[in-house]
């Protein structure tokens, strides 16, 4: 129960985290990309770090929800 | 000498077959001339360049349309008894060889009727009707592989085209820019190059399904 | 969790840790960002004010510049002034003959500083010329004990400047997809020699699903990259636009293996179709965008990474970069087989 629990919050808080980023370049879009092009265009690679951490944390989830299915398997048995 | 004459035997049936059931050749033939039709109607001016595109994707789906039957009979009884006779190897090659031949023809026709609706942009014949030849061989290999798998199941449409589609692409792009330069639109003395490129794709592509076929074959 | 069994994963994180702080922290090579005005006219004593990056030119006394028309005509500049550590207004006398028949000559700029090591920025002036008689010849300022930087830092190169450094996320990742996705293969293949061996299909399975997930991700982190870099998020690009089709033929695995009913005809069909995408991918990614033009490197001919591309910096961090994402591309495809184990054990529990 517990477990499920703190499952669906950190899946609520990937959500917004992606929402959050998602909102962020777009007010940067709006700005005119100066942000990220300053300090030599250091956030594209900030941002590219974000996308691949992003993906594999994406694949995570997708692996916790199997295990979590197992599991439920087993306690039910 | 005796595999290559069994191989033009297995076609020979195949082309049988097809005119046996003339509604299904017919078929082929009523979805070029609509689709050509359709586009035309669409468009009614035509750049050489948009002509080329739209010859290649009516092409396109013209192939699957007319390759999507190929392993139907073999699906019945028949096909049982052909399982127990034949070579996989065979049956492939002779698959792709009868493939090659109607996708050539259809490609020939739909042509016919692209320049009796529209124009004619084709300035070089021999390298357009050679492009026209290597990627008809090229969708050739990939549907037949992909109608192979997809065979028995009852989405098998959508399958080939999920399965084909993706691997004809790079064979497509190849078509359309050494047919470009058939047209005249761009100039490459490299067009030998191109050539080879496509052969080398078409007979790598060709070595796989012949490879994999028999593990298909057997279920 | 004993470390003897577990040292590839251990080495993985360090590895991973160690390029992101040296991917960040190594500073970039100074480099000439802009220069103002872009377009003079022969005849006028010119000043044109250079902006650098990461220099350190008030560091250095004794600063020198020069217009470079062609590899053998250079002329000098005939003053510094220094306003900070990255600006400088440097002044030309082009009272003189151009060594060019065109009306308008592109020259490099070039300054060399013994601190920074010299910088160049090709085409970054147009001259008009005036074909005017009256003015002076033109007297060559070869050039002369040219200081080089060769300490650890990342090369400093036009548009790219600080995403040099995606290099170590984005390029890595393509390159142990390479190895990820031959490994997909290799399974399949003894999957297919043995069709009673479940534990290569799964090992297969697994592997594709890390290939493609890298595949995804590699897409993706072109796209930011490539929005800063050459302007918009996708491009015609042959490499990129052939990366896509690969990219699309492993989606067609998931979908053949998910949609055949039969199961044994599914992982035996999926297997063999596994074969056939490999196979399609290397002309896709390795042949064709060789052969055409393309905005990536290593495309039209030549070779990719090699001597200018990727210096020995670099090669220090993306080495590192690709053998960790290899490692963690392993790691993840074994929890996935993993998975399938205990599945399999649990359907044949249920079937006793």
């Amino acid at each position: 129960m517990t477990l499920e629990f703190s499952i669906g919050r950190m899946k609520r808080r990937a959500l917004s985290l992606l929402l959050f980023v998602f909102s962020f370049t777009q007010i940067q879009a709006q700005s005119g990309d100066d942000f990220i092009r300053s300090t030599g265009k250091i956030y594209a690679v900030v941002a590219v770090v974000l996308v691949l951490f992003l993906g594999i944390l994406w694949y995570l989830f997708r692996l916790d929800k199997k295990i979590k299915h197992l599991e439920n398997h087993y306690n039910n048995e | 000498m005796k595999d290559i004459k069994q191989i033009f035997a297995l076609m020979e049936t195949e082309l049988l077959l097809e005119f046996r059931n003339k509604f299904s050749l017919a078929s082929i033939m009523l979805f070029a001339v609509v689709t050509v039709f359709i586009v035309f109607k669409a468009f009614n001016q035509f750049s050489p360049m948009s002509w080329n595109v739209l010859y290649w994707v009516v092409l396109l789906f013209i192939s699957t349309n007319a390759v999507l039957k190929t392993f139907s009979v073999e699906r019945s009884r028949t096909g049982i008894y052909y399982y127990s006779l034949l070579d996989p190897y065979k049956v492939i090659i002779s698959k792709i060889l009868y493939n090659f031949l109607l996708l050539f023809v259809m490609g020939i026709l739909t042509f016919g009727l692209f320049r009796y609706f529209t124009f004619n942009p084709v300035s070089k014949y021999l390298i357009f009707f050679g492009d026209l030849a290597l990627v008809s061989l090229g969708l050739s290999i990939v549907f037949s592989f992909a109608s192979a798998i997809a065979n028995g199941e009852s989405n098998s449409g959508v399958l080939i085209s999920i399965l084909g589609l993706p691997l004809v692409l790079p064979i497509l792009l190849m078509g359309i820019k050494i047919s470009t330069i058939a047209m005249g639109i761009t100039v490459d003395s490299e067009v030998a190059t191109d050539f080879i490129i496509l052969l080398a794709i078409d007979m790598m592509l060709a070595g796989l399904v012949i490879i994999l076929f028999p593990i298909l074959w057997k279920s | 969790m004993s470390i003897k069994n577990n040292w590839w994963k251990i080495l993985a994180a360090v590895m991973m840790i160690y390029v992101i702080i040296a991917g960040f922290l190594i500073p970039l090579k100074p480099g000439i960002l802009t220069v103002s005005p872009t377009y003079i006219k022969n005849g006028e004593n010119t000043s044109i004010k250079v902006q650098a990056y990461n220099a350190n030119y008030d560091k250095e006394p004794n600063l020198r510049a020069w217009l470079k028309f062609d590899s053998t005509h250079y002329l000098a500049s005939s003053q510094i002034e220094v306003l900070d550590h990255n600006n400088l207004n440097i002044s030309f006398n082009l009272n003189t003959q151009i060594p060019t028949t065109d009306t308008i000559a592109p020259v490099s700029l070039i300054i060399d500083s013994s601190v920074d090591g010299y910088s160049l920025l090709p085409g970054a002036i147009s001259i008009k010329n005036t074909f005017d008689p009256s003015l002076p010849a033109f007297t060559n300022s070869a050039l002369s004990d040219m200081h080089a930087w060769t300490g650890i830092k990342f090369p400093f190169r036009n548009i790219l400047y600080e995403t040099i450094r995606n290099t170590f996320f984005h390029v890595a990742i393509w390159m142990a997809l390479f190895l990820l996705s031959t490994i997909a293969a290799i399974y399949s293949i003894l999957f297919l020699r043995d069709p009673t061996k479940l534990a290569y299909e799964h090992r297969a399975y697994s592997f594709t699903a890390v290939s493609l997930l890298y595949g995804m991700i590699g897409l993706a982190t072109g796209a930011v990259w490539a929005r800063f870099t050459w302007g918009a998020y996708w491009t015609n690009d042959v490499r990129l636009n052939m990366a896509a089709v690969s990219v699309m033929i492993y989606f067609a695995y998931f979908i053949l293996r998910g949609t055949i009913t039969d199961q044994d005809k599914s992982k035996r069909f999926a297997a063999a179709f596994n074969i056939f995408a490999y196979v399609a991918m290397i002309p896709l990614l390795l042949v064709i965008p060789r052969l055409t033009d393309s905005l990536h490197p290593g495309v039209g001919g030549n070779p990719a990474f090699s001597g200018e591309d990727l210096d020995n910096t670099l090669r220090m961090v993306f080495y590192p970069a690709i053998i960790s994402m290899i490692l963690l591309g392993v790691w993840m495809a074994q929890i996935r087989t993993r998975i399938f184990k205990i599945e399999e054990r649990r359907l044949l529990e249920q079937e006793l």
